[in-house]
């Protein structure tokens, strides 16, 4: 037995969606006008769970990476151009926090002098592009 | 203030298109159903509709008709109830044949969906192609319908 009470169907006054600043009209079809409705998936999936938001952060995210990267590799670069010209001081293996000096050619008084640039985190290394310098010193 | 000549006859929620599409491609090959819910509202004297939830219905489906399960009509009541909606209608799928309805769809909606604001939503889910239909006269017409998104839902 149905036990659901019946009501009496009132319509009530409302104003329709174009008119209500809660609603965004998206199309309009009209009887005959040969238009095909479609789920248009793309638009309407980001409409409505609003990933554009998330795209913008991931790019807004992706573009901070690069340029992280970027200014990464500059230092790195500056770091080793400026080891290069500081001979004394790579003599006394004093250069930076980031830059080690390390003698791999030794004959007479030539010196061959091998800078590599590492922040000590493998992760970040490996975005340098370039991380190793030589710099021939006659003494 | 709008011209009332301007207020279509339905409004339905992306979402229960969305919603209905996602159920429909889960059921394919076969063949799904399910009910529109909503409200009847007026405005300057014209009627208008909102089409604001799709519930699926439990239903022995193949690939070319689709009945209700007994049972499966329970919980829409109870959403009614909780939701103070009504039914406006019906949605089901026409896997890769288009949007029309069959004979059997006239029939169906004449029986059960027979009043003014009540309508038929067929979606093919091959193509993502879906039509409402009203009854008018011995066959069926496409209303005037918007789209609508729901800010902030």
């Amino acid at each position: 037995m149905l036990r659901y009470k019946v009501k009496k169907f009132e319509v009530k006054e409302r104003v329709p969606p174009d008119c209500d600043y809660n609603y965004q009209i998206v199309a309009e079809y009209f009887p005959g006008d040969g238009r095909q409705p479609v789920v248009s998936l793309a638009l309407k999936f980001l409409k409505e769970r609003k990933i554009y938001d998330i795209f913008i952060f991931l790019y807004i995210f992706s573009n901070l990476i690069l340029i992280s990267i970027l200014l990464l590799n500059i230092v790195a670069i500056y770091s080793l151009t400026s080891a290069q010209t500081a001979t004394s001081m790579l003599l006394q293996d004093n250069i930076s926090h980031f830059v080690t000096a390390k003698v791999i050619y030794d004959v007479g008084k030539v010196k061959i002098i091998e800078l590599t640039f590492s922040t000590k985190n493998k992760i970040l290394d490996f975005f340098i592009w370039v991380r190793k310098a030589y710099v021939t010193i006659y003494v | 203030m709008m011209n009332p000549q301007e207020t279509a006859d339905f409004y339905i929620n992306i979402q229960v298109i969305f919603k209905a599409y996602k159920y429909f491609v889960k059921k394919l090959p076969k063949e799904a159903m399910g009910f529109l819910i909503g409200n009847v509202y007026r405005y300057e004297g014209k009627i208008w509709v909102e089409i604001s939830d799709f519930v699926p219905l439990k239903a022995e489906a193949s690939e070319t008709r689709v009945v209700p399960l007994e049972g499966s009509l329970k919980k829409v009541g109870k959403l009614l109830q909780k939701k103070k909606a009504l039914i406006v209608g019906w949605a089901h799928s026409h896997p890769g044949f288009g949007c029309f309805l069959s004979d059997i769809d006239l029939t169906t909606q004449r029986k059960y969906f027979s009043l003014s604001h009540q309508v038929a939503l067929v979606m093919d889910p091959y193509t993502g192609e879906y039509d409402l239909f009203v009854l008018k006269d011995l066959s069926y017409q496409r209303p005037h319908f918007k789209e609508i998104i729901k800010k902030g839902a």
